[in-house]
């Protein structure tokens, strides 16, 4: 555990630098802006057909765990293993023992922190734009999903960088817009296998948004069934799989500093 | 029977290969190494770093079989423990302070956070960098920073130091350091593999090598050793003499040598380079052809007994060329 923590403790202070800060204020501030701009210019449509507490709970929920927290761990998680291999630090960690397991521990950890104190920070003054009485309710709620979020999305970050580390990001953002977009929506076995469909699912347990969205077709045949703990150890179970491929993988690969003329 | 650890190699390769793809890295190498300190030579493209990236696990032959202290280096945490690593590339992180960074990779091999800062700034300090250790890496000069790399690889106290152009980007004075820094640890018991395409930065810290090109290994052993493998190649002897071509006209009728090659000097001088097998013969006539033919010699020698002569002996052999 102490090495854990020396671990983590070096990759915080290597994120204290003025581009990963402004990034950190980058994210924290997106939620605040739309949800600013949606109190500024409410959406007529939508307000006919849903009360403002349905409203600002979908968007909320969106803008902060959806994708508040995935562009957080996109940035951090997703480039874990391609950085280190680009800048060629790979090997001193690969020759310390256990080194590669714990570089990608503590660095998971250390994104899902960066990522969901972001995510966090905005939430707490977007809630602050919705004007609902179930506010302290939402953010509690909302809260917690960015912790589950972030932890999850990471986890599936680093096995699609520890898969293809030079091009990371790019297939890290074609992921979450095929499978969390997309596939997690359709009703069938396989969405059950996806973030998206256990995090909607825990949205509507905590943040209770009312009943025509619950019963909206669309929405209705995309959630999941069971209590919020179920979906909970659904998550985790996904994390520890994606999380150990990526050890797997990262241990098994040969992923060295040389380059082609360094034979 | 157990063997004890004094009896096992320190380095053991059995047939081993390693291709990239269809590029060959080495090339069916077998070698067994005790324990001591190594100079692994051979020019850029060797297959040097292929070999070290084998001994430290970082790769996995694709034949064969590598072993250090016996065991399997792969995702081997118990070996990764006793050796010491300083890649030929820098990869330091640039925001970092040297000492931090040493201090952390410390930390990975389990020494807690006060002790792993002390002995940190201890090899720090034996590596000459006690001054800038507290500033961050970016602000190192490359000497620096091989400085640096020395001190992490030493700073858990291996027992095998494993050492890619440790010397690279030094000036003077940091090669001097360094090599006491190696040579101290060598004498402190521990084992070294010092990879180098400069033969002078082996020499000046064992006399012990292996010599690899091509991806293959030529020869290994001290160098007696490998000299007694040689005693059948030509020697090369210059000659400055005011009269280069009838000299050579002589040393070819009389069939004295392989090859005769007329070049310049720096200073533009006609040096007249004679390889010959028969250096007692050529040695007996030289003499009576300097006084029948008026011929004056003002310089005549062979060429040094380093190892790069037996590099390029053997790199010749290599190529067929002897």
């Amino acid at each position: 555990m102490s090495v854990l923590l020396a671990t983590v403790r070096f990759e915080f202070s290597r994120i204290i630098t003025a581009g990963r800060i402004t990034w950190w204020f980058v994210l924290a501030v997106f939620p605040i802006l739309i949800a600013g701009l949606i109190r500024l210019f409410p959406l007529a449509d939508a307000g006919e057909q849903f009360d403002s507490h349905q409203v600002w709970s979908v968007a909320i929920y969106l803008l902060v765990p959806c994708i508040t927290c995935a562009m957080g761990v996109l940035l951090s998680a997703g480039p874990v293993i391609g950085t280190e291999l680009e800048q060629r630090s790979w090997v001193y960690i690969a020759t310390r023992p256990n080194g590669i397991f714990w570089l990608l521990l503590g660095k998971y950890l250390v994104a899902v922190a960066w990522s969901s104190t972001a995510a966090i920070a905005g939430l707490t003054i977007a809630v602050m734009f919705t004007g609902q009485d179930t506010v302290v309710r939402m953010w509690v709620a909302t809260a917690a999903l960015c912790v589950l979020s972030s932890m999850s999305y990471a986890s599936v970050f680093l096995l699609v960088g520890a898969i293809a580390p030079r091009r990371a990001m790019l297939f890290c953002v074609v992921w979450t817009v095929g499978v969390e977009g997309f596939i997690s929506f359709i009703p069938a076995i396989i969405n059950r296998m996806t973030i998206q469909y256990r995090l909607r699912a825990l949205f509507v347990d905590w943040v209770q948004p009312g009943d025509e969205i619950q019963n909206n077709p669309l929405f209705a045949m995309s959630l999941a069934e069971g209590s919020w703990y179920f979906q909970i150890l659904w998550l985790f179970a996904l994390t520890s799989i994606f999380m150990t491929a990526a050890q797997v993988i990262a241990q098994k690969r040969e992923f060295t500093g040389a380059t082609e003329s360094d034979v | 029977m157990s063997e004890s650890s004094s009896d096992i190699p320190l380095i053991q390769f059995e047939s081993v290969t390693k291709l990239y793809g269809k590029v060959l890295g080495v090339n069916d190498i077998s070698l067994s190494l005790s324990q001591g300190a190594y100079g692994l030579l051979g020019p850029n493209g060797a297959g040097k770093s292929t070999l070290l990236n084998l001994i430290t696990g970082q790769l996995v032959p694709t034949r064969g079989n590598v072993l250090v202290f016996g065991q399997s280096p792969r995702n081997n945490p118990q070996l990764m423990s006793r050796i010491g690593f300083c890649p030929g590339f820098e990869g330091l992180y640039s925001s970092i302070t040297g000492l931090n960074w040493v201090t952390f990779l410390l930390e990975m091999h389990g020494v807690p956070r006060r002790p792993a800062r002390n002995r940190a700034a201890e090899c720090m300090a034996i590596t000459g960098m006690l001054e800038a250790m507290n500033r961050p890496v970016a602000s190192y000069s490359r000497g620096m920073r091989q400085r640096t790399k020395i001190a992490q690889a030493i700073a858990h106290d291996p027992q095998l130091l494993i050492l890619d152009e440790p010397l690279s980007g030094l000036d003077p004075v940091g090669r001097s350091d360094m090599t006491e820094v190696i040579k101290k640890r060598i004498a402190d018991g521990a084992s070294v593999i010092l990879a180098s395409h400069v033969l002078h930065e082996i020499e000046a810290v064992t006399d012990s090598f292996l010599l690899i090109s091509g991806g293959r290994l030529l020869a290994s052993g001290t160098t007696d050793e490998v000299h007694k493998l040689l005693f059948d190649l030509p020697v090369e002897i210059q000659i400055r003499c005011d009269r280069p071509h009838r000299l050579s006209s002589l040393i070819m009728e009389h069939r004295m040598a392989d090859t005769v090659s007329i070049g310049h000097s720096p200073c533009g001088a006609e040096i007249l380079r004679v390889a010959t097998r028969q250096t007692a013969e050529f040695s007996a006539l030289l003499p009576k052809w300097i006084a029948e033919y008026e011929l004056q010699v003002d310089e005549m020698k062979t060429a040094d007994d380093s190892l790069q002569t037996l590099f390029n002996s053997l790199m010749k052999i290599h190529r067929g060329e002897l």
